[in-house]
Formats: structure tokens, C-alpha cells, sequence
């Protein structure tokens, strides 16, 4: 048992107290994840009554299966796992509205900022991932960012999983061409 | 502000014993400490009030209702709370599993609101990490605040708590002592112990019951000043000492006549008290 | 971590404007540092996170309802009734057990023997067992929760009549079923009407005294009945006899009468929402 006050424990002792029953370590883990959870799934799905509806599973979710962390990697990624196949599921029951590509044009308007970080969480890959256009970044963030096989991304996306592949061999040609 | 509760020359009698022999009382707003030795009739005069029990005869008014209507004494339920002595939990029961049965009890609907409630009372008494946990497997301490939670649904204006404290570590009755201080605070609260140091600590006001009659009522501080001048310490347990003890430091505090000479010391709460049902014995016995 | 999310960006990334390998890129530093985490949620729906989050606590904290509750509730009965109503001890699995090995071995018996004496022996027990159950439904020594129960607005009446007829139902279908081994036809029924008039009888005591106390004497006052009968070997005659099950009947229909039409207790039915 640690010392620490629990606002101060680090999440994965935080997700073991509530695969304890701590009911309030879940009302932590909601305040610091619920947040960017909610904005990261609305960027994948224009609807906020799923996206709400998702939080909410996943939360529940997140109470009742807490011990099943395995400790691997940071828990927000284990988060976002079960939210991003609790969204595929949503969106098989009922397709909905996908959120409005911005047409950005792709690395003419990335400020100082936004160069650097894609420098620092992505190196050469960064830059060469903005110039991607719309539709081909969607299929890699899906896939390779999010962590969804062919079959859940062609469902986030609503587009068949032939697209997706070709769509992701079309990106891995222009990444590759960038790279080289 | 007219008092809570007002028992006048309330009685009770059981098989064999006279529990109560015309009490007459008073709890109004604040913590009032019901302090007696085992068998004083503390549990009797607290049913009654938690109107679980009917005096045999005198009179009882809370909240300007009388319990012996039936249709007052529902009305009193719905503003009251009862912890009694040996708190008991279905099993099986989670802690909210547990307030929530009760919250029903209370006739506290719809569930939703129900369950904020109950949300609020577990948070009141620092069990929300534990909400979810088997009541029967929690320590005695927490399991009584478990009960104590359920006593404050639907924020009653009186609370009934019996020995709450009996049986809890120092470290649990202090946290016990600060929820029923906070518990106090807009609402009555009788609570009956048979240590002198929680009525020290809580209450501003103490009722002193001793088979089954009222031998003082007033502050804590009135009832220490009984043992003014009655108080003093000596290397050894000196023979006209009424009641005397070995204290830490090896000396001895005696209570009764002082011999001549003797330095007297400042009267506690637990002085006052003890000369008080030890005369009370010594009559009887006499 | 050396490059963190500036507050422009964190905007951006909320309101959607950064799009693309940006917003990735957001994502992917959110998923490993919590002071940006933090930074990004002030950027986020708070109204929509809070009626959430009291849907999640909803979800969490709601009990869950057990088979008895299920199964009241599908008869009609209020949630929150139905929750009083299962917590009756005897309606618990360790209770329902007990009673179910007591009936298996009357029945066992009763099967097992071809003569009359198995089915003597069932005819014997199994009436007492929807007593005994009724006698678990509620009291002071029984209900943990007496004293609190009993300092609450709730009627106490009408939790112990509503627990007495959940109770009775529960242990009533049980006996049937295990009727059904002893292999007489409709005789092996035969123990339902004296039952229900024991019970009837009981209730109408508990007007008077408590539960268990009730139960005990009319427990005790079968006991005797059964004892004087046994002696001239008439129990199974007198159970199945015609007259036996009539004044049973009536005893029963008369109890029910007492119980639900004396006007104290009217006040006991009244319903809240």
C-alpha cells in the first residue's frame, strides 16, 4: 500500500486500487482520461451522443475489468484501446456522420509548433506523414496510429476493407518514396 | 429555540427490572452525551426515542410529535436516524448495497435520486473507496460508520446513536468523534457512551443516567465542577478516598474528602462523574 | 519529456482546426504525458463530461438485482419492494438449501418405501416446511437489520405480510416440486391445504407476539396433534381425509380474512410511489 495521497499515484497503481473496488480511484482516472478521450473519439466520429455513449462504456468498462491490465505500456493507451473497439462497435450497430476532413493544405501551414512536435513524436516520419492527403492519413492513423485490424478500420471509416488496403499501400509507396 | 426532543418522567419496566424510573430530559440542537455505567438504562431511553420501543408511562415529544400516535410516530421516522448498539448488516451486502436497502426504508424514491443520496451519505462519513466492498468484511470501525452513513439518509433532524464508540481503537473513535461532531452541526444528536472523554470532546451537554434515573443534567463543565475541591493526588491510595487509582507516573488520583493539607487538583469530566454514581452506590448500598 | 503541447495547439486540437499529421501527433504525446492531458482538458466539454461521468456512477454503484428480485419484479412488483422482499433470510441460498435436503429426505424416503410409511413420513415433514420458511421471513433474532428496520417510516407490518407471501410462494412451489418424487399422484399434495392453514394461523399470532414465537407454538402444537396420531397409526388416513382438508381450508380462508381486513393493518397496504 503506498503512502502517496491517491491524487498524486501514478495511473497504474491508481487502475489496481480500483480493480480493488476504490470507487473514487475511478472518479480519477475519469478526471485525468475522460477529457482527451472525448476529444480524441470526436475526431473519429462527428456524433456527440455516440461518442458520450462510448465514454460511458468505457469507463464502466475500465471499473469492471481493471485487474485485466497487464501492466504493458502506459494505461492510457489501454484506455483508448478498449474506447476506440467500443466506437467500431457503436458505429457497426448504426453508421454515422464522420467528421468534415479539413481541407488543410498539407505542410504549408503547420506552425513552428506543430513542426516540432511532429518532429519529436514522429522524427522524418513526420513530416512525411503531413503530406499524406486526407484520406490516406485516415487510413494510417486507423490502422497504425490507433491500432485497428483492416476489418475495424474499414468500420470507423465506413469504407470497404478493400479500400483500406489499397488506400494503406498507397501510403506506405508515398512514405516509402519520401523516406528513401 | 423550542428543544428536539422533551421526555418527561418517562418509565419502562421489563421482566424483571425497572429500566427506566421517570426520566425527564431534553436534547436540543448540538451533541448531547447520555453518559452511565452498564445497566443504567441508556439503551432503554434510546429505543424509545428512536421509537422503537413505547414508555410504559410519562410522556414524549419530538419534533412536537407524540410517538405514541401512529400517524405522529411515522412522521418522526422520517426525520430521524438510529444507530443502535450492535449494528447489524445483511450478508452478502456491499456498503452501498447496505445504505441503499435502508434509503428504501426510508421511502427515499425514485432510485436515482435514491442512489445520489446514498452517494452523499458514504462520501459524508469517507467511505467511497470502499462503497463496493462487503460490509462484513470491513473492521468494526468502518462497519460502524457503514451504519452511521445510514443513519444521516434523507439529512435527519435527529440522531439517536447508541455506544457508538464501543469496542473502536483510539485512532477510529477520534474519526468517529470528528463525523459526530460534524453530524451535530444543525441537527440534534444523543449519543450515549460510557467514556467520560468522548462527551468531553463532543458534547455540550451531558445527561448523567444511573438505574434508571437522571442524576445530573447540564455542560460538561458544570458536571467536572462537581468534583471541585474533591480531587487530589498522593503517593499512595489514601483510605478516605472514595474512589482512588494508580495513574501513569506511579502516583495515585483519589476522589471524596480531602485530608487536610492535601493539594487539590483540577476536576476532570471523569472525576466529576465517578463521584457521582459512586455516591450514587454508596446510597444504595447504604 | 522535453517538448510539451502549448496552449495554441491544445485549442487547436479541441476545436478541430488541426488536422491531420498535427493532431496525430497530439494523440500520440496525450497518451504518455499527464501535464498535457491536463492542459487538453480544460479544452474539453466539461457539461458532457459531468452528465457522463453520472451515468457512469449510475452503472457502477447500481445494485444488482438477484433472481428473487428478478422474478418479483416480473410479477409486478415495485424494484424497491422487491428488494426488501429478497433480503427475507429465508428466501437466502443457505435457507433455501436447508429446506430443499430436509425435503429431499422426506421424499427419498417416501419413494423408497412401497408402503404407505414413505408416504406417511413426507405427508409428515412437508407441511412444516412452508412454516418454517414463513418463520425466516422476518424477526428480531432473524433480520439483521431489525432495530433499524424498525425505526424507519416503512410499515413493519407490511414488510413482514409482503415477505410472508413471497416467502410462502417460494417454499409452497419448492414442496410441489418435490411432491412430484413421492410418486402418490395428487395424495402427495395433500400437505398444502393443513400448510397454509398453520400459516394462516401463525399470522394471525403475529398479531400478538413475534414471528418466531408464533411459528414455534404452532410448530409445537402440530407436533402434538401429529404425535397423538401416530400412536394409533392414523396419519396418513386423517391427512387425506375429506374433512381434514376442509377445516384446513376454512381455517386458512378465515386467517387471511383476520389478517387483511382488521382495519390496523389496512393502513399497513398503503403504497407509495
Amino acid at each position: 500500500m503506498t503512502d502517496m495521497p491517491t491524487e498524486e499515484l501514478p495511473d497504474a497503481a491508481l487502475l489496481a486500487s480500483v480493480a480493488d473496488g476504490d470507487r473514487s480511484g475511478l472518479e480519477l482516472l475519469y478526471q485525468r482520461h475522460a477529457p482527451w478521450l472525448m476529444l480524441r473519439l470526436q475526431h473519429r466520429c462527428a456524433d456527440p451522443g455516440l461518442v458520450d455513449e462510448v465514454v460511458q462504456d468505457t469507463f464502466v468498462a475500465v471499473w469492471r475489468s481493471a485487474g485485466r491490465y497487464d501492466g504493458r505500456g502506459e494505461v492510457a493507451a489501454w484506455i483508448w484501446g478498449i474506447g476506440v473497439r467500443r466506437l467500431v462497435d457503436g458505429l457497426r450497430r448504426q453508421p454515422r456522420r464522420l467528421p468534415e476532413m479539413s481541407r488543410r493544405q498539407p505542410a504549408l501551414e503547420l506552425s513552428a509548433e506543430e513542426r516540432v512536435l511532429l518532429g519529436v513524436e514522429y522524427g522524418d516520419l513526420g513530416g512525411a506523414l503531413d503530406r499524406l492527403s486526407p484520406e490516406l492519413h485516415a487510413v494510417v492513423q486507423a490502422t497504425v496510429l490507433d491500432g485497428l485490424t483492416t476489418r475495424e478500420a474499414a468500420r470507423l471509416l465506413g469504407i470497404p476493407q478493400g479500400t483500406v488496403k489499397t488506400r494503406m499501400m498507397r501510403a506506405r509507396a508515398q512514405l516509402r518514396e519520401e523516406l528513401a | 429555540m423550542s428543544p428536539t426532543v422533551v421526555v418527561r418522567d418517562v418509565t419502562k419496566r421489563f421482566a424483571h427490572t425497572q429500566a427506566l424510573a421517570g426520566v425527564t430530559v431534553e436534547v436540543s440542537t448540538g451533541v448531547t452525551g447520555l453518559l452511565g455505567p452498564n445497566g443504567a438504562g441508556k439503551t432503554t431511553l434510546l429505543r424509545i426515542l428512536a421509537t422503537v420501543l413505547g414508555p410504559d408511562g410519562g410522556s414524549v415529544r419530538t419534533l412536537g410529535l407524540d410517538p405514541a400516535d401512529a400517524r405522529d410516530r411515522t412522521r418522526i421516522r422520517r426525520s430521524l436516524g438510529y444507530l443502535p448498539q450492535e449494528p447489524g448488516f445483511q450478508r452478502g451486502f456491499s456498503v452501498f448495497e447496505f445504505v441503499d436497502y435502508v434509503a428504501i426504508l426510508k421511502e427515499l424514491t425514485p432510485a436515482r435520486r435514491r442512489h445520489d443520496e446514498v452517494r452523499r451519505v458514504i462520501a459524508a462519513v469517507d467511505l467511497t473507496s470502499v462503497s463496493g466492498k462487503r460490509v462484513r468484511a470491513l473492521s468494526g470501525g468502518m462497519r460502524r460508520r457503514v451504519a452511521l452513513a445510514a443513519a444521516l439518509l434523507g439529512d435527519p433532524q435527529l440522531l439517536v446513536l447508541d455506544e457508538p464508540t464501543a469496542g473502536l481503537d483510539p485512532e477510529q473513535r477520534l474519526r468517529f468523534r470528528e463525523l459526530v461532531s460534524k453530524a451535530g452541526e444543525g441537527r440534534a444528536v444523543l449519543l450515549s457512551t460510557h467514556q467520560t472523554e468522548d462527551v468531553a470532546a463532543l458534547c455540550h451537554d451531558v445527561v448523567v443516567l444511573h438505574e434508571g434515573r437522571v442524576l445530573f443534567r447540564g455542560s460538561p463543565s458544570d458536571l467536572a465542577q462537581r468534583a471541585a475541591g474533591h480531587v487530589w493526588f498522593a503517593e499512595d491510595r489514601d483510605p478516605r478516598a472514595r474512589i482512588a487509582w494508580r495513574t501513569g507516573d506511579g502516583a495515585h488520583r483519589n476522589l471524596g474528602d480531602p485530608p487536610a493539607g492535601a493539594v487539590s487538583v483540577t476536576p476532570t469530566l471523569e472525576d466529576g462523574y465517578l463521584l457521582l454514581v459512586g455516591a450514587r452506590d454508596e446510597e444504595a448500598a447504604a | 519529456m522535453t517538448w510539451h503541447i502549448t496552449p495554441e495547439l491544445a485549442r487547436g486540437y479541441a476545436d478541430g482546426s488541426a488536422a491531420g499529421a498535427p493532431s496525430s501527433s497530439v494523440e500520440a504525446h496525450l497518451l504518455a504525458c499527464d501535464a498535457c492531458r491536463g492542459l487538453v482538458a480544460s479544452e474539453a466539454p466539461t457539461g458532457r463530461l459531468d452528465s457522463v461521468w453520472a451515468e457512469i456512477q449510475e452503472q457502477v454503484d447500481a445494485p444488482r438485482p438477484t433472481w428473487v428480485e428478478r422474478l418479483l419484479t416480473r410479477l409486478g412488483v415495485s424494484p424497491a419492494d422487491a428488494r426488501l422482499l429478497a433480503a427475507a433470510p429465508s428466501l437466502q441460498v443457505s435457507w433455501l438449501l436447508g429446506l430443499m435436503a430436509v425435503l429431499s429426505f422426506a421424499a427419498a424416503g417416501a419413494a423408497a418405501s412401497s408402503d404407505e410409511r414413505g408416504l406417511r413420513g413426507f405427508l409428515l415433514v412437508a407441511p412444516l416446511v412452508p412454516v418454517i420458511a414463513v418463520a425466516g421471513a422476518y424477526g428480531r433474532r432473524i433480520e439483521p437489520t431489525y432495530e433499524v428496520t424498525q425505526s424507519t417510516p416503512y410499515p413493519t407490518y407490511r414488510l413482514l405480510l409482503l415477505r410472508v407471501v413471497a416467502v410462502l410462494s417460494v417454499s409452497v412451489a419448492l414442496t410441489a416440486v418435490f411432491s412430484l418424487f413421492v410418486d402418490a399422484g395428487w395424495m402427495a399434495m395433500a400437505w398444502l391445504l393443513p400448510s397454509l392453514a398453520m400459516v394462516g394461523v401463525v399470522l394471525v399470532l403475529t398479531r400478538h407476539m413475534e414471528l418466531p414465537v408464533a411459528a414455534g407454538s404452532v410448530v409445537a402444537g402440530y407436533a402434538l396433534a401429529v404425535t397423538a396420531m401416530a400412536s394409533r397409526n392414523e396419519v396418513v388416513v386423517v391427512a387425506l381425509a375429506e374433512r381434514t382438508q376442509l377445516v384446513s381450508l376454512s381455517v386458512a380462508v378465515a386467517c387471511l380474512a383476520v389478517v387483511v381486513l382488521s382495519p390496523a393493518r389496512r393502513a399497513a397496504f398503503r403504497r407509495f410511489p
